[in-house]
């Protein structure tokens, strides 16, 4: 009887995000991390022989697939240089401040947390590495998470699957704002659209940047189901395959750093 | 032969004893090594429940209540679930375990199976209903049917190499 009345007193203290819970949690990570990374490694390596012979195989067909992508992105960098030219003459000209530079750390993934109501991951990297809560995960694909909690070498950020995940998007087509949220099958789909909500099927999702932790225009995914006013989601991210992903910092530490010198607070307390 | 207060036979003992609920602790841990399950949404590959069900029904005294509550706290604690949910769903796991041993304990194989079903579908409603509480609102079922399925699929591999270890030590305990 005591242990179930634990079992709930705990429920419901977890609610409360207690520091001490918080604490051990973290604590644990850290404790765990070492020996997480030393077993991840031959998973690793399986995972990347695997893919290997995979590449190996299918190696004609992707050479021909490459050669048809290589002449259409031929294409297109000369679209984007004349428009990066116009681009920059149109900066100049009314005198454009650029946003920060945003800084990157790349962790290994060591673990991945799927019980049956949440959806996480552990990454390599922590308080060493200038990692702290909210910073956005991504991979060369698009968005994956945010960070949760912060230990000194490990940290755990909450995938966008996971049913407490909830980012404010924008459709880039109609410009118009959302919610991206996890759904206990472990999907995303949009909520909170104004009821005239103009959304199609295969509209890109790119972050909003609202509440500022996680930068503007990242993309997320495509809609790729719509019915009635249930609008689901495709990453662009594949969740199934991260060994390694991006922490992205657009905080306060990537402003400090595009400062000049003389108004960097960080040279001046060192 | 004597160390730290204990024989040796005393020491096998215990370690012996303790088998068991390392073994699920390890599961535990390598269930959360990056295997790419993620495709099997909601959930993964985490059969603790089976483990404590076997042991309950076939050598209770290897997996004691204490034990249960430590597997479900080192579970939630890794942030597998909500704090709570993973001790409440073993709990539940072990107290329907217990109730149905007297019945099923030297039954056959499909009675023993169905009565993982019983159990299973009972610890994940109460999973559920933990879940439910500490996220603030109602959740979808499929999570818990998906565990339940994820339960029922790994119970026979788990039984047999439980049942392997069990002999084992009941060869050992007989020298």
């Amino acid at each position: 009887m005591f242990a179930i009345l634990a079992g709930c007193a705990l429920t419901v203290l977890g609610r409360s995000d207690l520091t001490f819970i918080r604490n051990s949690r973290l604590t644990m990570l850290d404790m765990l991390a070492p020996a997480l990374t030393s077993l991840s490694r031959p998973i690793e390596t399986f995972h990347r022989l695997s893919a290997s012979v995979s590449d190996y195989l299918s190696l004609r067909s992707a050479n021909e697939e490459l050669k048809r992508e290589n002449a259409l992105l031929q294409v297109w960098q000369k679209t984007a240089w004349q428009l990066k030219q116009e681009n920059d003459r149109l900066r100049a000209l009314a005198h454009f401040q650029p946003p920060p530079q945003a800084t990157f750390v790349t962790a290994p993934v060591i673990a991945e947390l799927a019980g049956g109501y949440t959806r996480a991951l552990i990454v390599l990297a922590g308080e060493d590495n200038r990692i702290t809560p909210n910073q956005a995960v991504v991979t060369e694909r698009g968005l994956v998470g945010r960070i949760l909690d912060v230990g000194e070498h490990a940290s755990r950020a909450l995938l966008l699957t996971d049913i407490n995940s909830h980012l404010p998007v924008v459709i880039e087509r109609s410009k118009q704002n959302a919610i991206l949220s996890g759904t206990s099958e472990g999907a995303t789909e949009l909520t909170l659209l104004s009821v005239d909500a103009d959304v199609r099927i295969d509209d890109r999702i790119v972050t909003s940047g609202a509440g500022g932790a996680i930068p503007p225009g990242l993309p997320v995914g495509r809609v790729a189901h719509v019915e009635g006013r249930k609008f689901d989601v495709a990453l662009y991210a594949d969740l199934d395959q991260l060994d390694y992903v991006q922490i992205v910092n657009y905080g306060v530490e990537a402003i400090l750093q595009d400062l000049p010198p003389s108004l960097s607070l960080r040279k001046n307390s060192q | 032969m004597k160390f730290s207060g204990l024989t040796r036979s005393e020491a096998r003992r215990i370690a012996l004893l303790s088998t068991p609920v390392l073994i699920s602790i390890g599961i535990l841990f390598v269930s959360i090594l990056p295997w790419h399950f993620n495709a099997m949404a909601p959930g993964a590959l985490v059969p603790i429940l089976p483990a404590i069900y076997y042991w309950v029904l076939h050598h209770p005294r290897a997996m004691p209540l204490g034990a249960v509550f430590l597997l479900g706290l080192v579970s939630d604690v890794l942030g597998m679930d909500p704090l709570g949910v993973g001790i409440l769903t073993y709990l539940a796991a072990y107290g329907a375990g217990a109730l149905l041993r007297r019945h099923i304990r030297d039954g056959s194989l499909p009675l023993a199976y169905a009565g993982l079903a019983i159990v299973a579908v009972f610890s994940h409603a109460v999973g559920w209903l933990a879940a439910s509480v500490a996220l603030g609102r109602w959740i979808g079922l499929e999570p818990a049917l998906f565990l339940v399925g994820i339960d029922l699929m790994t119970y026979p591999f788990m039984a047999y190499v439980f049942a392997r270890a069990q002999r084992a030590w009941l060869v050992e305990r007989r020298a």
